[in-house]
């Protein structure tokens, strides 16, 4: 073989270290994001040595916890925090029995998969009242005058595991929709709402270090590209932050 | 004269008596080296390939040795042409002369569609054979019928025959006993695949498709992944499958609110 | 004829200053590209108020593409055309060739084939390293079970673009630079028969380059490189409409440019030149571009639909409104099976004509090997539903479709006797494109055999939309396609620059590439084998540990393309000069100067009397040589330093 310069052989690894500093640099910037997705974490609130409590509310625009997004993702349907604070992430303890309230302020849209018309994997109440399936609430209704529920729920809660998954998880709850003809009295930020369902239910976390999908099984929003078939679970129903996200139980 | 060819470029020729058999050596090597490598894949195929866990996985694994036996040959014909050239060959740095070339005999070329035309018919005879094999069982009175619907990004089962539906990421199907998945989409394409049971259907919006009637045999967990990209959360769409005898089944069944 | 037109044909074009160099160059292009973009896309904006973001995207992609080929001055020709009262002289063409313009003709809309040849090989390395960022990425976030690195939809976008970028610099990284450099030398012409539509079958593969970046600022897109509808058309970010006017574009490209292929070889083959003598290479390529002419309007027929479907809401493909996503699945893979073999065969030639000069040997079964291309090519056409045996549609389409892609593997077998035959008893020199050729071979075994798996149904019932998929079509498009291509770019890299790459860098590049390559692959093919899916964002716990060794090796496959890099560069900058018959080929690109004059062969055409494979024949043979061998068009290794005196 040649010889060659010991320049020559600095130079192959110069380059070698330049080009491993391209592909960092790049892994770096798609991290970040590629357009879509909003970051954030909410906690539940630790209420005992195994419990927590989660508050989450479900609005029928962004305007209040994702203000500052563009103009097209601001007129999207999305969950915030308790305390309108956006969020993709849910973090829980391990171990623990979490409540979930959540307040939904949206109207209903007829599910596309009846399957998730049903409570599983848990118990569910609407406003305080059991409810098990969207086709209890007509009874609901009854019972508490002057206060109308939706037929159809305005989003789900869903949480499925990941593949795999060592304590698998599964909850689906319909968050049942506010009746489209209810006054908007309700002021959250400047933002006027209905007054809200609250819907709580009960699940068990397992060991730290599980990881958890969350999502929303009821397509909805913008009518020209959701309620058409493919069913539109595009826009927030695939953008992270707004209907969907991930949930990661681990110590804090 | 082929010893011009060789390493060294030395002009003076061997004695034409002492001048080695290459191509004897080649097809010596070929076929021990196929042997060798035949009997190397026998062991290790039950390590390598998952254990199947219905009769049609336990088929599908068979044709996958049975092609992969036939394979070895075929690798090693290439593998050591090429490696017997490079050995003796080959030439230190830029020739001074030009290879002497082969005299023309259409009886290599013509055995070797031969012998590759028979090696394919029969690839193909094989898989028609064992696929309709696979395949061709109707599903009748005892066969477990269960709806799969797939939607971004959930798989969602029910189970007509017993009035009931998956509660959560978990099935069970009886053992030994058929069952055949009817599959369909709510909004685009997915793609059911349970790889230890040797199934899988894409989900078609606004059709059914089906897999054909399988019969786990083999108690055990598995699962069904989706296997046609669906959008943002393709690769976590799963369920876990586990195989149990009646009895549990049915109180599955019971548990999950049905009657069986 | 007047004085005036006398004086107009013999006049010489002066040596341009600056202002004309760039104006119109790809700066002005660019330049009134962007502007017309954004003109257009306000117009359709403000039209559709706001309402359709698809249509406002297409808009600017379709302001971009024509405006762009104002800028750069592509219709002053056809301008010139319509209204001149006479031809263009023989300076002016020379000049839109390039002549005199020095290192601005790379950059401006110059015809000659040379050029074209060189700003495809920049712009196909240029792409393949684009794209393996986009791998470096993917295997970074397979490295470790869960979705670690990136969202799952970025990952999703990296995979389509990956994917995309990559099937796109591999049906041109062979056609575009050797295929319009080295073709029309090995034929014996000038030029191509169509040099402007040569300058636009490259111009329109540039300005297609920008149309798949803006996809990363539009939301990216999910369905991968398949653009699978109905997911395509669900997509709300217009990122998807970026992918569908990528292919239309590169569709219209590639058509361009099989076009000026398939002329020049029919028609400009110098005296002597018959079908029977001609170099495998350009057998590989016409195969090729054939199939590509047939097959690439069938992918740009579904982009369109795609796009009809999300602008105008049309159904082409949904269910729920009177359309069918089958009808996506079948025009896609009737376009995309015969695409791989588009992309297959130059290679294939290229490892034949190479095998045979580093051999000293001519193509065992030359004829054979032409026939099994040709039948490679007619089978491909006939094999799509391969890809859609567990798509749900009816069962008895699948056994014709498991037959005819069986019987690929008889022609293709033969390329493999033909190779073996080369080889065996050669004298064989193991320069680098050589060890790219064995490299080739090893991974076409490989390929081929996994072939065999996903093209028979029981296998493939446990294999389909698994990593075995990938590994299959990586051991094939990449252990044997881009092998060929670096094959050739280390062959012909001395005639095309004039200068050597440097053999101990090139050695470095093959063996990164290849231990590197087959360790990530072989351990894909494990994953698949036990079941993992494809286009895992999330790769699942029991296939972690195959991902992680592939993700391992896959930093050799990085290093590798630094390597190579690093080679480029320096040999550019400082490399050592490379004689005109560098490796002692007798194909007529060896046989003119380095650097290859503008017209191609100084004074007259060659007539050719033999085919180029006639190694070792002191007398003619019957069944090989047709003829004995003008002395001056074969040179023989030694006399090389005469040939470059005598020019």
């Amino acid at each position: 073989m040649r010889k060659h310069s010991s320049g020559f052989y600095i130079g192959i690894v110069v380059t070698l270290i330049l080009g491993f500093g391209l592909v960092t640099l790049l892994a770096l910037l798609f991290r970040t994001d590629v357009g879509e997705g909003a970051s954030g974490v909410v906690k539940a609130t630790i209420t005992g040595p195994n419990t927590a409590t989660l508050n989450l509310a479900t609005y029928p625009d962004s305007q209040v916890c994702h203000a500052d997004a563009g103009a097209q993702e601001v007129a999207w349907v999305t969950y915030c925090a308790g305390d309108n604070s956006a969020f993709e992430q849910i973090q829980l303890p391990p171990n623990s029995l979490i409540t979930v309230n959540i307040k939904q302020y949206d109207s209903g849209t007829t599910l596309v998969n009846d399957y998730f018309a049903q409570v599983r994997g848990t118990t569910a109440t609407l406003d305080g009242k059991p409810f098990s399936n969207i086709s209890d609430v007509a009874s609901i209704s009854k019972n508490t005058p002057g206060h109308t529920f939706s037929a159809d729920p305005g989003h789900t809660f869903t949480i499925q595991s990941a593949p795999n998954s060592t304590y698998p998880i599964f909850v689906s709850v319909p968050l049942i929709g506010v009746d489209s003809n209810a006054p908007a009295n309700v002021n959250i930020n400047g933002n006027m709402y209905p007054t809200p369902n609250i819907i709580s239910f009960q699940f068990r976390t397992g060991p730290a270090g599980t990881v958890y999908l969350w999502h929303c099984y009821d397509p909805c929003g913008d009518t020209q590209y959701a309620r058409n078939p493919p069913f539109g679970f595009s826009g927030p129903m695939w953008t992270l932050g707004y209907m969907a996200g991930t949930i990661a139980v681990t110590n804090y | 004269m082929s010893e011009a060819n060789i390493e060294g470029n030395t002009g003076a020729p061997t004695p034409v008596g002492q001048e080695p058999h290459h191509f004897r050596r080649v097809m010596v090597s070929w076929i021990v080296i196929s042997v060798v490598g035949i009997v190397i894949w026998l062991l290790l195929a039950p390590l390598i390939l998952p254990q199947g866990a219905s009769n049609l996985d336990t088929a599908d694994d068979f044709t996958m040795v049975v092609f992969t036996v036939l394979a070895i040959p075929v690798a090693a014909f290439v593998f050591v042409f090429l490696g017997y050239s490079l050995i003796f060959f080959r030439t230190k740095d830029r020739p001074t002369e030009d290879a002497v070339p082969l005299k023309p005999r259409p009886g290599i070329q013509i055995g070797w569609l031969g012998i590759t035309g028979v090696l394919c018919l029969f690839l193909f005879i094989w898989g028609m054979i064992a696929y309709y094999q696979e395949t061709s069982a109707a599903p009748n009175a005892n066969t477990l019928i269960v709806r799969v619907t797939a939607q971004q990004w959930y798989w969602s089962f029910d189970f007509p025959q017993y009035g009931t539906s998956s509660q959560s990421q978990v099935i069970e199907l009886p053992v030994n006993r058929p069952v055949q998945f009817i599959v369909t989409s709510e909004d685009v394409l997915h793609g059911f695949a349970i790889r230890a049971m040797g199934v899988r259907v894409d989900a078609n919006p606004g059709e059914m498709t089906t897999t054909p009637v399988v019969t786990p045999t083999v108690l055990g967990n598995y699962t069904v992944n989706c296997v046609e990209l669906c959008g943002l959360l393709h690769s976590y769409m799963w369920e876990s499958v586990n195989v149990v005898d009646q009895s549990s089944f049915n109180s599955w069944i019971t548990s999950q609110g049905g009657h069986p | 004829m007047s004085q005036e037109a006398i004086a107009a044909n013999t006049a010489e074009v002066g040596r341009p200053t600056l202002r004309q160099q760039m104006f119109p160059s790809v700066i002005s292009g660019v330049v009134v590209g962007a502007i017309g973009a954004a003109v257009l896309s306000i117009i359709v904006n403000a039209v559709t108020q706001g309402a359709n973001q698809d249509a406002t995207v297409a808009a600017l992609y379709v302001g971009w593409v024509f405006f762009f080929f104002a800028g750069i001055g592509a219709y002053n020709d056809v301008l010139k055309w319509g209204f001149a009262r006479r031809e263009p002289t023989h300076a002016e063409e020379m000049d839109l060739a390039g002549k005199g313009r020095g290192l601005w003709r790379y950059f401006r809309w110059t015809t000659d084939h040379k050029v074209v040849g060189m700003q495809y090989l920049a712009t196909a390395l240029f792409l393949f390293f684009v794209g393996s960022m986009g791998a470096f990425m993917i295997r970074l976030e397979q490295s470790r079970p869960g979705a670690v690195f990136f969202p799952p939809s970025t990952y999703n976008t990296i995979v389509g673009m990956h994917g995309i970028i990559m099937i796109v610099a591999s049906v041109i990284m062979i056609s575009g630079p050797f295929g319009n450099f080295v073709v029309p030398i090995m034929i014996g012409a000038r030029d191509m028969a169509f040099p402007r539509l040569n300058a636009l079958s490259y111009w329109l593969l540039f300005v297609d380059i920008p149309i798949i970046i803006t996809t990363l600022f539009l939301g990216g897109f999910q369905t991968g490189w398949t653009g699978y509808a109905p997911l395509a058309v669900q997509e709300l970010t217009p990122g998807m409409m970026a992918y569908c006017f990528f292919i239309i574009i590169f569709a219209i490209s590639t058509t361009v440019g099989a076009m000026n292929i398939i002329t020049t070889v029919l028609v400009l083959r110098t005296r002597g030149m018959t079908f029977g003598r001609l170099p495998i290479m350009v057998w590989g390529v016409i195969f090729s571009v054939l199939l590509s002419l047939a097959a690439f309007p069938f992918f740009m027929l579904s982009q369109i639909m795609v796009v009809m479907d999300r602008i105008f809401q049309t159904s082409f493909f949904e269910g729920a409104y009177g359309g069918n996503n089958w009808v996506y699945q079948h025009l896609f893979w009737f376009f995309g099976h015969p695409e791989v073999y588009v992309i297959l065969l130059p290679a294939l030639a290229i490892a034949a004509e190479v095998a045979a000069v580093f051999a000293r040997k001519g193509i065992f079964g030359r004829r054979m090997m032409i026939g099994s291309l040709a039948t490679i090519s007619i089978l491909s056409a006939i094999v799509w539903g391969h890809h859609l045996y567990f798509s749900g549609s009816n069962n008895p389409l699948d056994a014709p479709f498991m037959l005819d892609t069986e019987l690929i593997s008889i022609p293709t077998g033969v390329f493999f006797l033909a190779i073996i035959g080369t080889v065996w008893r050669g004298r064989i020199w193991v320069t680098v494109p050589m060890l790219f050729v064995i490299g080739l071979l090893i991974n076409f075994v490989v390929g081929g055999i996994t072939g065999i798996y996903l093209a028979d149904l029981p296998t493939d019932e446990i294999l389909h939309g698994g990593m075995f998929v990938t590994a299959h079509f990586h051991y094939t498009l990449v252990g044997t396609a881009v092998f060929g291509f670096f094959a050739g770019v280390y062959f012909w890299f001395p005639k095309m620059v004039g200068k050597r790459l440097n053999p101990f860098l090139g050695q470095l590049h093959f063996w990164l590439f290849m231990v590197g390559f087959n360790g990530t692959f072989l351990s894909l093919f494990y994953a698949g084998l036990i079941g993992e899916p494809r286009w895992s964002a999330n790769v699942a716990p029991p296939f972690a540990v195959p991902n992680t060794i592939a993700s391992l090796f896959a930093i050799l496959i990085a290093a590798s393309v630094f390597v190579m890099v690093y080679n480029v560069i320096i040999t550019l900058r400082s490399g050592e000069t490379a004689v005109a018959n560098e490796w002692g080929g007798k194909t007529l690109e060896w046989m003119v100067p380095t650097p290859v004059p503008l017209e191609n062969f100084v004074g007259e055409l060659p007539v050719v009397t033999s085919t180029p494979y006639d190694y070792g024949t002191p007398e003619p043979h019957p069944s090989d040589v047709e003829g004995r061998l003008e002395e001056d068009l074969r040179l023989q290794p030694q006399t090389l330093p005469q040939a470059q005196a005598e020019g």
